[in-house]
């Protein structure tokens, strides 16, 4: 009964979890504070499309959902280029020279009390300057912590950014380019499959990157990939881990590209007109089965194998009879038993080579065909 | 010997009141289950049922959901009032400076009320703004400190009812608040049918007041005063944080984390400490509570490209690429070079691992990779969990005859950022 208890309480909430949104989890970090109903990305990151010399004002709401009280360092940098292509913030050592220089913050610290948040409210004022594309920066919270005095090795601090993606309108450019893609075999038998993709245009495009992995005879084996944003002038690559397949054989991984190259799109704004569509190189490769495959792989042949001896005896064994086997006049007195004794073969093969049927009755100077005589 | 016995009866006996209360309770199940196929059956049908919900919805998590409290919302400005309504001053706007004080301790002498024409009157008032995290209403009530003056043989009513800024779209059913025959003081009435809607739609919400009057014989000159008016209720709020830490093995913050690297000794050749980053009492815990899927998770020195391993004596270098930890690939005058290989790494925690993809192994070079990628989420990434990232390696050239200390140092920062 316990059993039973439990699995219609586990029954029930794996049913229904994805009907509960979860709200609220120990963190502090933030949010725009402005989101526009318009843009969905908005309520997790800042966007903008602002002209030279635009003063736009924005705030960030910060916010403390942990236990404790939290004092957080909020500060603007620009974007750098992390590995792979990916987004990341700037230090706050770093001088800021591009978006993180046109953010002026109300305050750049905050104490927040367990589950409380407070606004911060930005100006962004673009320069006369500015670059026509996408420019991005980061909004960035960070716990204020006394630095540990003595401690050695590489210690470590943790933030949250939120991206700041502002766009100077003009010649805006949405080009992608698949630049490479390869597989390459991991020690424990899985696979790394590296697609690259270029961004060759002036702002951030969100590409639907797809490795379709078949197999030999062209059924899809898995998918990996989804939407990832490629910023401007970067490379993006990604490590899909393919897990040993467990059939193993020739497999072959195909990668495909979609975007919206269309100039009305932009961060979490979509045309609505079709996507362009790159295809890249197909690589193929050798999986060796897991044991397990391989086990059922061998019987499976050794069973098909002694399928096909048997098949190519019975076929062997038809030839002969065709060729050898001799008219016979039916006496009186026989039958088919007295017959297959007679020749000795069976009564089965007589009847089946004849084409008779139960009760098997034979008449009087009927012909049929019998073995022939040593 | 006689003692011995009695406690065996003693012992017999509550054995078999428990085995008595065990069978009734059985019994119970079961004229519960009645209607059920037999056990076996059961469990098959619940192991079943479990696998299919498994496969359609993944194994169940444990979520929080939070309604939080509403601040109190009071009027802030005059709504469309018409001409029958009047306050203790006359009619002169603003009206809501009137009836915005606490229905707790109101100001009775202030008042907003029908007029004593004797005939219907209604009036919008805008109400305080949504708090920062609002995402929808759950439930809403108005409280208001009410008076009756003048009533002989009259009737009247007073209702109210939420509306959006537009003063046409409802936001509740309109309530009944008092009559002519209802005691002054305090009233609150829980609003029915409340809209959930969001921020956007409660953001300069309505709170409509609507008199009704009936004469009765010869007019009363009557008026239903409001002299205070708040909301309370409950809210949801809007999504969490996306957040990343170092965790123990039961999930509590690290109070000062760092990657171990295995010590070495001095040599006259250069040499490599190798370590890993995420191991499982310092687990790499990314957690999005946000409604945005799409992050990435990088690690860079704080000090810049221009950082390097510190010590009271010599340093040396954690992002020049000249081979052999020799110098010369960038401008400071040390060598060594760190590097981080997040595809090695394992990811556990509640969120799967669809869409996350783990970063290349990667060397930094000052200049050109200050900064390396741990992961990167996608769109169709879980969220309203966490993640832990456990086996990162790290490794770090040092240069030939770097003098032994055991005070090197750097500090790195581990930055999640929402894209």
């Amino acid at each position: 009964m316990q059993i039973l208890v439990i699995g219609l309480a586990m029954l029930t909430s794996a049913v229904f979890a994805s009907s509960v949104f979860a709200i609220e989890y120990g963190g502090f970090g933030g949010r725009p504070a402005y989101p526009r109903a318009d843009n969905p990305r908005t309520e997790s990151i800042f966007v903008h499309t602002l002209e030279p010399g635009d003063v736009q004002e924005e705030g960030v709401l910060t916010v403390n959902n942990s236990a404790e009280r939290k004092t957080m360092l909020v500060y603007a940098v620009d974007s750098t280029p992390s590995t792979g292509g990916a987004f990341a913030c700037a230090q706050k050592s770093e001088t800021p020279k591009d978006v993180g220089a046109w953010i002026t913050l109300e305050k750049g610290e905050v104490t927040l009390e367990p589950g409380t948040n407070e606004l911060v409210p930005f100006t962004i004022r673009v320069p006369q300057n500015a670059s026509v594309g996408e420019h991005n920066g980061c909004i960035v919270m960070q716990e204020k912590k006394e630095p540990v005095k003595g401690q050695s090795g590489a210690s470590l601090s943790f933030r949250t950014g939120l991206r700041v993606a502002i766009t100077i309108p003009g010649e805006l450019e949405r080009k992608l380019e698949i630049v490479g893609f390869t597989v390459t075999k991991k020690d424990d038998g899985s696979f790394l499959l590296h697609p690259l993709v270029k961004n060759l245009g002036n702002v951030s495009i969100d590409a639907d990157a797809q490795v379709i992995t078949s197999y030999f005879f062209g059924l899809t084996h898995i998918t990996h990939g989804g939407q990832y944003p490629i910023l401007r002038g970067d490379i993006s690559d990604w490590n899909f881990e393919l897990k040993k397949p467990f059939w193993g054989g020739w497999y072959r991984s195909s990668f495909v590209a979609e975007y919206d190259a269309n100039p009305e799109a932009g961060v979490g704004v979509k045309s609505g007109k079709t996507l362009t569509r790159l295809e890249g190189p197909s690589v193929w490769f050798w999986s060796f089965p897991t044991p397990v495959a391989l086990a059922i792989e061998v019987i499976v042949l050794l069973v098909l194998a002694f399928g096909g001896f048997l098949f190519w005896l019975s076929q062997k064994r038809k030839r002969w009879i065709k060729e050898n086997w001799v008219f016979y006049e039916i006496k009186s007195g026989e039958d088919i038993k007295s017959l297959a004794e007679r020749f000795d073969v069976s009564w089965k093969l007589l009847a089946r080579v004849n084409k008779l049927k139960p009760p098997y009755a034979l008449k009087t100077g009927q012909k049929i065909k019998v073995p022939p005589t040593k | 010997m006689r003692l011995k016995q009695d406690k065996k009866l003693k012992f017999r006996r509550q054995n078999n009141e428990q085995q008595d209360i065990r069978d009734k309770q059985q019994k119970n199940w079961r004229a519960v289950f009645a209607f059920l196929p037999q056990k076996h059956i059961l469990r098959r049908v619940f192991i079943f049922l479990l696998i299919f919900a498994w496969l359609f919805n993944g194994w169940p998590q444990i979520q929080e959901v939070h309604a939080a409290t509403l601040p109190t919302l009071r009027p802030t400005a005059d709504g469309t009032i018409d001409a029958e309504v009047v306050h203790d001053a006359g009619t002169a706007a603003p009206f809501y400076t009137h009836i915005d004080d606490d229905p707790d301790s109101p100001n009775t002498a202030d008042w907003v009320a029908n007029s004593q024409n004797e005939i219907a009157a209604s009036a919008f008032f805008d109400v305080t703004d949504t708090p920062a995290d609002f995402d929808t209403m759950n439930t809403l009530e108005i409280k208001i400190d009410f008076e009756a003056v003048g009533f002989a043989d009259d009737t009247a009513v007073l209702y109210a009812q939420m509306y959006q800024s537009d003063e046409s779209t409802t936001l509740s059913d309109e309530m009944q608040l008092a009559t002519q025959a209802t005691a002054t003081g305090l009233i609150t009435v829980s609003f029915t049918n409340v809209t959930a809607g969001s921020k956007t739609i409660w953001n300069g919400a309505r709170i409509h007041f609507r008199w009704t009057y009936t004469k009765n014989k010869g007019p009363d000159n009557a008026q239903l005063k409001i002299t205070a008016t708040e909301l309370n209720g409950t809210y949801t709020a809007s999504a969490g944080t996306l957040t990343v830490d170092i965790v123990d093995s039961d999930g509590n913050p690290v109070a000062s984390p760092s990657m171990v690297m295995g010590a070495v000794t001095f040599s006259f050749d250069y040499q490599t400490a190798n370590g890993t980053f995420g191991v499982s009492t310092e687990k790499i815990r990314v957690e999005n509570t946000t409604a945005n899927p799409q992050w990435s998770l990088t690690i860079a020195a704080n000090g810049g490209s221009t950082a390097f391993w510190d010590s009271a004596g010599t340093d040396y270098d954690f992002n020049d690429p000249t081979a052999d930890a020799g110098d010369g690939g960038d401008a400071d005058s040390l060598g060594g070079q760190m590097t981080i290989g997040a595809s090695g790494g394992t990811l556990g925690g509640t969120c799967s691992a669809t869409d996350i993809t783990k970063g290349s192994s990667a060397s930094f070079s000052e200049g050109a990779t200050d900064s390396i990628t741990l992961l990167t989420a996608g769109a169709s990434a879980d969220t309203g969990c966490y993640w832990d990232f456990t086996g990162v390696s790290v490794s770090q050239t040092i240069p030939a005859e770097q003098p032994a200390a055991s005070d090197y140092s750097i500090n790195m920062t581990l930055t999640v950022t929402a894209l």
